[in-house]
């Protein structure tokens, strides 16, 4: 029992210690896979000297050994001070993490869903959707104010602009 | 050159008083002030917002527009800075000090004043600069050609340094990724494909417009959302003084001075408002008689920031026009919008599009007389423009983000972009990883790699060529300057950081 509460310890201390390198390990990792990508997906043709491959390797390898750079120094300072996290700040960002996510989401689902509904049906439910989520519950303000929204721009665009939106199958 | 350039003075003048452009230019200030009152929203997201609106305009209508919105949104950062205490962009930061103080003084309305006589003479100061600085270097430009223009395009990757903030090796690396961006789709010499997965859509490329979109517009406001606090607080209330204009004479000295450094700031790449108004905020200091009042309240602090953000504006558009570099993210979207309209910033613009160059160089200077007048009528109303609240409008900047990369050219593949480029700017500041240089790079990558290739067909394969011709040896003495230069501050200043601890 003991053991295991160690090891979670032991756990918990070594994520404290990889946290703040992971982005510098995922970039080194996307550099390597550039360069190796770029191999495959580059053609070399014969006739320039100069190989349209060379700037990929030369930003997947630059992007290596600087977030090596960073990765270490990031270590050496990590030794130096050993920070001290509140559990109760990171409730409260967890939550707003989690909304920004949910908007996001609205996000992608109105690209999925644009050509299928038409652009005033799906901007109208992103805006709404985006008001609910940052706390607008009074169902009269959210449906005035994205209804208005979405109408405006849609005039605005098709009318002024003359840049056509899709329609969807409603309209 | 004289008699062609009269001719372009006269014919653009005559372009720029068409009514749909005065009102553009109008549209766009009120815009520009708006979004730059909002605490949070800042003068890029709002070049950025307006971008998608010029498609469909013509090439002038749609620049005036712009730059409408940039000059005013400059200006309008100082409202929130001066009554909220919260600059609504970088470039205000310095405002916000003395402004609020004076605000609290019951002084709100002196303030707001001397903020907008000096933002705007800022603005003409940098605007006739602009016009009669412009034309000789893109004059001194048409000599370049290819080697000359890679070591310019290496010059201008040396800014990235300056735009790095806290770790160049981290701005590198972002720059690094938008080389690899810019270099998706069809290799400009080689013709072959690049990174293109088997996906058509990427063979076009990945276009500037819904990345900067995304990067900064979307990421902007999912960070707000993250950050949300609720209502935006009320200003101090503040009574009806009328202002006189001498009151301003006593800061004429600081505002032109102001403006000047800002002007200089502007012109080089990599800087911007914000250094401007730091920078003559501190020379008015150091020239006051009284430098005690600095911070408490000082109404020629307020100018000083002012004139000196302001002043910026007109200059970061000579290296755009004249050489095809963005000094910045603003003169990034001038540039992408430019671009989209089958227009390629550079030397050739001034030959080819004579009447266009001058028709936004004289635009700028009366979008700058224009402010005046919509920025007198906007202090009487200030307090209203900053009570908008953000639960309506972060949902509605998000759609019309949306909306913008979609009419860009028609298809969910530039949504697509914008979002992903929304979550890379989303996620990668959150661990010290700077934007700007990814645009930068972005830009300037493709003009490097295209140039150096044809360098060394010129050269059959020998680097000496950069060397040997004068003009690029010179660019290639400044890059090295640049780099020892920002090296040697960034050593001082993390020494300086250190130092207290």
């Amino acid at each position: 029992m003991d053991e295991c509460v160690q090891l979670h310890r032991e756990g918990k201390v070594l994520l404290k210690i990889v946290k703040p390198l992971l982005p510098q390990i995922a970039l080194i990792l996307f550099g390597c896979l550039i360069l190796i990508i770029t191999s495959y997906q580059v053609e070399i043709t014969k006739s320039s000297g100069y190989s349209p491959r060379a700037l990929p390797y030369f930003a997947g390898i630059t992007i290596i050994i600087l977030s090596l750079f960073t990765l270490i120094s990031t270590v050496l300072k990590e030794k130096k001070t050993n920070r001290s996290v509140e559990s109760q700040q990171q409730e409260i960002e967890k939550k707003n993490y989690f909304r920004v996510a949910v908007v996001f989401i609205f996000l992608v689902l109105w690209t999925v869903l644009l050509e299928y509904l038409g652009f005033l049906i799906t901007t109208f439910l992103l805006v709404i959707s985006v008001m609910y989520m940052m706390g607008v519950k009074k169902i009269s303000s959210l449906v005035i104010t994205s209804g208005l929204f979405s109408i405006v721009i849609y005039i605005v665009f098709k009318m002024l602009l003359k840049i056509s939106l899709p329609e969807g199958i409603f309209l | 050159m004289g008699v062609f350039m009269e001719q372009h003075i006269i014919q653009s003048i005559l372009a720029i008083f068409e009514w749909q452009n005065i009102i553009l230019m109008f549209l766009g200030v009120m815009f520009g002030i708006v979004i730059g009152a909002l605490p949070g929203m800042s003068v890029t997201l709002g070049v950025t917002l307006i971008l998608p609106f010029t498609f469909g305009l013509p090439p002038a209508a749609g620049i005036l527009l712009l730059i409408g919105v940039y000059c005013a949104g400059t200006f309008g950062g100082s409202l929130s800075a001066i009554l909220l205490k919260t600059p609504g962009t970088a470039a205000s930061a310095a405002t916000a000090e003395d402004g609020f103080a004076m605000a609290q003084k019951g002084q709100a309305n002196k303030a707001l004043n001397i903020a907008l006589y000096a933002s705007v003479i800022g603005g003409l100061i940098s605007g006739v600069i602009l016009l009669f600085s412009a034309p000789q270097v893109a004059n001194f430009a048409l000599k370049f050609s290819a080697p000359e223009y890679f070591m310019l395009a290496v010059f201008g990757l040396t800014t990235i340094a300056g735009v790095s903030g806290s770790s160049i090796s981290k701005g590198l690396v972002m720059a690094s990724i938008g080389m690899l961006v810019a270099t998706i789709g069809i290799d400009p010499i080689a013709g072959t494909t690049r990174f293109y997965f088997g996906i058509n859509d990427l063979l076009r490329g990945i276009n500037i417009v819904p990345v900067l979109i995304g990067l900064f517009a979307i990421s902007e406001i999912l960070k707000q959302i993250e950050q949300q606090t609720g209502k935006i607080s009320l200003g101090a209330g503040y009574r009806e003084k009328p202002f006189k204009i001498f009151q301003l004479k006593k800061h004429m000295k600081t505002i032109v001075k102001s403006s000047f450094i800002g002007v200089i700031v502007g012109a080089i790449p990599g800087t911007g408002g914000g250094i401007a108004s730091f920078l003559s905020y501190n020379e008015a200091r150091r020239s006051s008689k009284e430098p005690d009042s600095f911070g408490k309240g000082s109404p020629d602090a307020v100018a000083a920031s002012e004139a000196g953000n302001n002043g910026t504006t007109g200059a970061t558009l000579i290296p755009m026009m004249t050489l095809g570099i963005p000094g910045d993210v603003v003169t990034a979207v001038l540039l992408g919008a430019l671009l989209i309209q089958g227009l390629t910033p550079g030397p050739q613009l001034f030959t080819q599009h004579g009447d266009l160059v001058y028709t936004v160089m004289i635009g700028f200077i009366v979008v700058n007389i224009i402010m005046f007048f919509v920025g007198k009528i906007t202090i009487k109303y200030a307090k209203n423009v900053t009570l908008i609240p953000v639960v309506i409008l972060y949902p509605i900047v998000l759609a019309l983000c949306l909306v913008g990369a979609y009419s860009f050219d028609n298809s969910l593949y530039s949504v697509v972009i914008a979002l992903v480029f929304g979550a890379i700017g989303y996620i990668l500041p959150k661990f010290g990883y700077p934007l700007t240089p990814l645009l930068i790079a972005m830009i300037l990558g493709p003009l490097a790699e295209t140039s150096l290739r044809q360098s060394l067909v010129f050269s059959d394969g020998s680097f000496l060529i950069f060397v040997e011709r004068p003009i690029s040896l010179i660019f290639l003495v400044l890059t090295v300057v640049m780099i020892c230069l920002t090296t040697l501050d960034k050593r001082k200043r993390s020494k300086s950081m250190s130092d207290p601890d």
